[in-house]
């Protein structure tokens, strides 16, 4: 009770006293755990390493830890160390579940304990090992399959387990559902196999990953198996993944005929309602349909009419499916008798269509999708008999359609947005053709129907002009002229406030989009020169922009596109607060932050570093809540989920969640956190706070899921662990952006940026000069007094040379490597990288060269040489910051400072680091003078006036700030 | 167009269309994932053809835990749905209806009695939407939100349980023709 009592105290001296004493005097080995478990969380920095020690000698010297209450305690102690759980704890994990392997609440616990902590190949052993000892038990059948599935999969697994685990996962997920020749130790007799979707939808996983189409095919047209058999089950999702598996085999024939069987099903249903003439004449074709099938039919054969209700309805709810129906397309497309399998597609689904509104099951969305399918065969068609050239003259009715279908949607809120995807396809005849057309039919009677046509006109001729200024200046004409008529007629604007996305709304951004284009904002060459991206541009056709979005806002506060725009023009021209008042009524937070955090988070340390103050006002800064959600995704949702999917049999769930993690570790936004974060307090303190600790993870890379036992914050995964080499990605949904261009203009999240949106090399770029600030910046605490000084000294420069020499070659290859020609930086922030990059060669110099030994000419020449390129580049930063935009008319200087904002604070990024890097060259003759008083005394004579010009060009560049 | 299947992580980056309605809440993550884990069936999504989740639908299957057993508000074994949302412009079409139905396949699938929901009570477009789809109030939760949408200044605001038997219940013996005559209080409800 007492020990209990300390230990959830954490009154850890305490319970390790008593623990001991417990131990001494029963012997169990329970609570030798515990007092080392107390003993390395306690206060007592020495006994810190406890822990780890005894897992490791554990470990080595093959002992088994029989109790699994004493083995989470060890699991507890090196908790927080930087141990690899895999070669550690896992392994103790397994020799636990093998030592008692008929305890199935033992085994189970060390299997979630290694699935915690994604240590797949250890969880594997296990479950091979529970499923051996408990062999009628269904769900330790798929665990073991499952885990077995996951290390087949994992990038980490090599060797005989990567060759092997392939065929031996498929051989066991086939026999789970008695698909291969049975061996003769089946425990459950083969038609007693209950399965459920889960399994089936792994089965398909493993199929989909190392089937071969033909071995695939195979299987899924057996008898009581196959997507007719899986849709009969009410296994909706298993029918809709098996039909994508077929179409990932490119076997085209087979979703065809599954499509069709479904369709005449359907119709077969229908019959027993109503029979007309068309159905009658579509039996005659489902003989025909089968005769050449690829894919026995391995549906429920029963006679017409008196399939069971449920089946029935599986049958029609499915036959109504927009997947479904484009799969029969992409499948048609690719038979060579394409032609003929859209006429009996396009006849089958004439009839099906008439029986769905029979049975009242056509709801307006599928009506919707129906229309659109109209419009795809004949687009379809088309596309088939260009292919065999020999198209038929007046098949092809394509705008047609178009208009008929605007027409039929007119109305509809997204009607813009639906035929966008069509005209994308014209090509500029037809569209032309199309506009044509448009203009002539009459249009209806209602104003904001002619509002709708209008928008339509005006958003055609955007997409369909080149960005040249006589037709941005047309468009943006008529879509305000539209927009004031619209706005003054009371009738119009009444009705408009009812729909969520309102032609007037659309109109106002139609027209500020081409105005920004216009004034030729965001500019590449622009951009590059001094970070503006109004630099060149013409500020009044900008502000106009701006102007009529947010006159439109405070009017009808609805329209997400037009406010998002908003947020982004008020960033460029650096009106941070009311680009934050604008975003804030989006309530973003939470798994929202991961979508479109990006859009406002972006370079806004170097434009206003206030926000990332923490203050008496501010509790916490714009980045906190990105970093906390991150954080906790990855590091403990992310596990949880695992857990919890096992638990609940969810096996084919655990793939997806395994790469939601992996996705989030490789999120730039996550990156971007942490680096405006920094950046923003430094700016604004002009200090940097440093974060490395008493064991840097330098070298020791890993992705951000937590394999390693340590459960750092994210700040240091990111800085201390992601290897340069790890493919950081931006998954930004930038979709809510409006999306009105055509498809060779820019799209409007780049148009409408403070500068090009994050790549992995911006993100890796920023991540190494954070630590190469960390390494300058990294002071010993005073009370560290070493005995054997000069040792010591030694073989911290050796670490330091190291590390450096480290950064600079990374810096060096993405500064100049192949990716450099990316363009992917603003201005100065391509000479901010180059001038770290610069000062990691010369600190490494320094520490390689000057350091251990007398300096040789050629070093001290060498170094001069690299702080005479670094003051060129410092030079160039300070020149394009002072240059004054050609676009910005005198009387607008104001407007100027505010947008070159991001370029000043890039400059102040340069004049911290290099004064930080000065400071630490300094610090570190003084060492050497402690050392060897005459030898640090002649270096720091010959490199101090040296680095002094250093400090002064940063002196002049603080100085314009 | 749209299309209709079963939710996967990924799509928890392409919700922004629904989520940014002030009526619908955004939660943490770990909420999706842990629906996603335990009733992956029961969370259904409709997408458009460039991946934008346009509505989607989440529930469970439980019934209250073994000490509410003698309450007279214990729950048997029931689907819930915790969250149902459309993208404000693709309402009316039907979506609402398909997802709900998904989630009632489900329900009917678990053999269990009712699904049932919460509601605020001033959100009388998802309750007419609710009572087309043949769901009715059960009882009243008192002050159940803490915050009240229409009232800034109300203490907070009341929701209805609302409920849909299934085959199962063929007596209708879980159901309430005069639902909004019982009130009960937050801590009654599980
Ligand atoms: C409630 C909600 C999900 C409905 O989705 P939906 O896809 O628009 O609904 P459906 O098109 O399937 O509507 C089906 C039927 O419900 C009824 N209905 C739906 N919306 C309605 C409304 N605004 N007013 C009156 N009846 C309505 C109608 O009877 C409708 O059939 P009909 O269109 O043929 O007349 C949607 O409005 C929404 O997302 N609201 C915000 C979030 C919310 O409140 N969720 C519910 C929280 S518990």
């Amino acid at each position: 009770m007492q020990l209990d009592h300390a230990f959830h105290e954490q009154q850890w001296s305490i319970a390790a006293n008593l623990a001991r004493q417990r131990h001494k005097s029963t012997k169990d080995e329970y609570y030798k755990a515990v007092e080392i478990a107390a003993r390395s969380r306690g206060d007592n920095a020495t006994e810190r390493t406890i822990g780890r020690d005894a897992v490791q000698a554990m470990v080595d010297d093959n002992v088994i830890v029989k109790d699994v209450d004493a083995l989470d305690l060890y699991e507890f102690a090196v908790d927080g160390t930087s141990m690899d759980y895999a070669k550690t704890i896992g392994v103790l994990r397994v020799r636990l579940a093998k030592a008692l392997p008929k305890d199935q609440n033992i085994g189970a616990r060390c299997l979630e304990a290694c699935m915690w902590h994604s240590d797949w190949e250890n969880a594997q052993e296990i479950a091979v090992s529970l499923n051996k000892n408990f062999p009628g038990d269904r769900k330790l059948l798929f665990q073991n399959i499952l885990t077995t599935f996951l290390v087949a999969t994992a990038e980490a697994t090599h060797g005989m387990k990567k060759n092997l685990f392939p065929n031996l996962v498929k051989a066991q997920v086939d026999r789970a559902f008695n698909l291969r020749p049975p061996t003769g130790k089946e425990l459950t007799p083969p038609d007693q196999i209950v399965s459920t979707e889960n399994e089936i939808k792994l089965w398909i996983q493993i199929r989909q990953k190392f089937g071969s189409a033909q071995e695939n095919l195979k299987l899924l047209s057996l008898p009581t198996w196959g997507p007719l058999y899986f849709l009969e089950q009410g296994f909706t999702d298993a029918f809709l993944l098996s039909i994508r598996l077929l179409a990932f085999n490119h076997q085209w024939e087979a979703v065809f005929q599954v499509v069709n069987a479904v369709f005449d099903k359907v119709i077969e249903a229908g019959q027993g309602k109503s029979s007309t003439a068309e159905t009658g004449d579509d039996r005659d074709r489902i003989g025909e349909s089968s005769a050449h099938s690829g894919l026995p039919d391995n549906s429920s054969k029963s006679d017409p009419g008196i399939f069971s209700d449920a089946i029935r309805d599986q049958y029609m709810n499915m036959s109504r499916e927009w997947s479904l129906w484009m799969s029969a397309i992409t499948a048609i497309k690719n038979l060579p008798n394409g032609q003929e399998a859209l006429k009996m597609f396009h006849r089958k689904i004439k009839t099906v269509v008439r029986i769905l509104i029979d049975n009242n099951r056509m709801n307006p969305v599928f009506q919707q999708n129906y229309n659109r399918l109209k419009l795809d065969i004949v687009f379809t068609r088309a596309t088939i008999s260009a292919r065999a050239s020999h198209s038929e003259p007046g098949d092809n009715n394509k705008i047609q359609r178009l208009i008929q279908l605007s027409q039929e949607h007119i109305k509809d809120s997204n009607c813009f947005t639906m035929l966008k995807g069509y005209l994308e396809l014209l090509n500029k005849e037809e569209i032309a053709d199309f506009a044509g057309a448009l203009k002539t039919e009459p249009a209806e009677e209602t104003k904001a129907a002619h509002l709708f046509d209008t928008l339509l006109l005006v958003s055609l001729k955007l997409r369909n002009s080149p960005d040249c200024a006589p037709c941005l200046k047309s468009i943006t004409k008529d879509a305000l002229h539209a927009f004031f008529q619209g706005i003054q007629d009371r009738d119009v604007s009444l009705r408009v406030a009812n729909v969520t996305e309102d032609p007037l709304s659309n109109l106002a951004v139609l027209g500020s989009i081409c105005l920004v284009k216009l004034a030729g904002a965001g500019r590449k060459d622009g951009q590059y020169v001094n970070g503006s991206p109004l630099y060149r541009a013409n500020v009044h056709l900008f502000l106009q922009a701006v102007v009529w979005l947010d006159f439109y806002l405070k009017k009808i506060p609805k329209n997400d596109a037009l406010r998002l725009l908003l947020v982004k023009l008020y960033l460029m021209m650096g009106c941070v607060t009311r680009a934050l008042e604008v975003w804030n009524l989006f309530d973003v937070k939470n798994t929202l932050l991961e979508c479109l955090g990006t859009v406002c988070l972006d370079r806004l340390a170097s434009i206003s570093p206030t926000h990332f103050m923490m203050g008496p006002s501010y509790l916490r800064s714009f980045a906190d809540p990105f970093i906390r959600h991150f954080e906790t995704a990855i590091q403990k949702r992310y596990p949880d989920t695992v857990i919890k999917t096992l638990q609940n049999s969810s096996y084919a769930e655990l793939p997806y969640v395994i790469e939601l993690a992996q996705n989030q570790s490789r999120n730039t936004v996550a990156v971007i956190a942490v680096i405006e974060k920094r950046r923003g307090i430094r700016l604004k303190s002009g200090r940097n706070e440093t974060v490395i600790e008493d064991e840097p993870l330098i070298g020791l890379y890993y992705p951000l899921i937590p394999r390693l036992l340590k459960k750092p914050r994210l700040i240091e995964l990111v800085l201390g662990a992601l290897s340069p080499n790890y493919e950081l990605q931006d998954f930004t949904d930038y979709n809510p952006l409006p999306h009105w261009a055509g498809p060779q203009s820019t799209p409007i999240q780049e148009l409408a940026a403070c500068g090009p949106l994050p790549t992995n090399r911006r993100c890796h770029l920023s991540i190494l000069a954070e630590r190469f600030l960390d390494l300058i910046c990294f002071v010993q605490p005073k009370d560290f007094k070493p005995s054997q000084i000069t040792q010591l000294l030694q073989s911290d420069w050796q670490a330091t040379a190291s590390s450096c020499q480290l950064l600079y070659r990374h810096l060096d290859l993405l500064n100049y490597g192949e990716d450099s020609e990316k363009n992917d930086l603003t201005g100065p922030e391509t000479w901010y990288f180059r001038v770290v990059t610069e000062l990691a060669k010369l600190v490494k110099l320094i520490y390689e060269t000057i350091l251990p030994t007398s300096s040789t000419k050629a070093a001290r020449e060498g170094i001069v040489a690299v702080i005479r390129r670094s003051l060129t580049i410092i030079e160039y930063q300070l020149q394009d910051s002072l240059a004054t935009s050609p676009g910005t008319p005198a009387k607008m200087d104001t407007l100027h400072g505010v947008t070159a904002l991001h370029g000043i604070g890039m400059l102040r990024e340069t004049t911290l680091v290099v004064r930080c890097t000065v400071q630490h060259i300094t610090a570190t003759l003084d060492r050497l003078k402690v050392i060897d008083k005459a030898r640090g005394t002649t270096e720091a004579a010959w490199l101090l006036p040296e680095t002094k010009r250093l400090s002064a060009a940063a002196a002049a560049a603080d100085w314009l700030d | 167009m749209t299309s209709f299947r079963a939710f996967t992580p990924a799509d928890l980056n392409r919700f922004a269309k629904c989520n940014l309605d002030p009526l619908t809440e955004t939660y943490d993550i770990g909420f999706y994932l842990q629906y996603y884990a335990k009733w992956p069936s029961l969370f259904q999504v409709a997408v458009d053809d460039k991946g934008n989740i346009l509505g989607y639908i989440m529930g469970k299957t439980e019934s209250s835990p073994d000490y509410f057993k003698r309450s007279e508000h214990y729950l048997p074994w029931h689907a819930h749905i915790t969250a149902l949302t459309v993208a404000p412009e693709a309402r009316r079409l039907g979506i609402g209806k398909i997802l709900t139905e998904k989630l009632e396949a489900g329900a009917e699938a678990a053999d269990t009695w009712f699904i049932d929901l919460f509601v605020r009570k001033s959100n009388e477009k998802a309750i007419k939407f609710y009572e087309s789809m043949g769901y009715s109030v059960y009882r009243v939760v008192k002050d159940y939100y803490g915050d009240n949408v229409s009232d800034p200044t109300a203490n907070g605001e009341d929701a209805y349980d609302m409920r849909k038997p299934t085959k199962r219940d063929k007596t209708l013996k879980h159901i309430r023709d005069d639902g909004r005559n019982h009130e009960v209080q937050p801590e009654d409800v599980f």
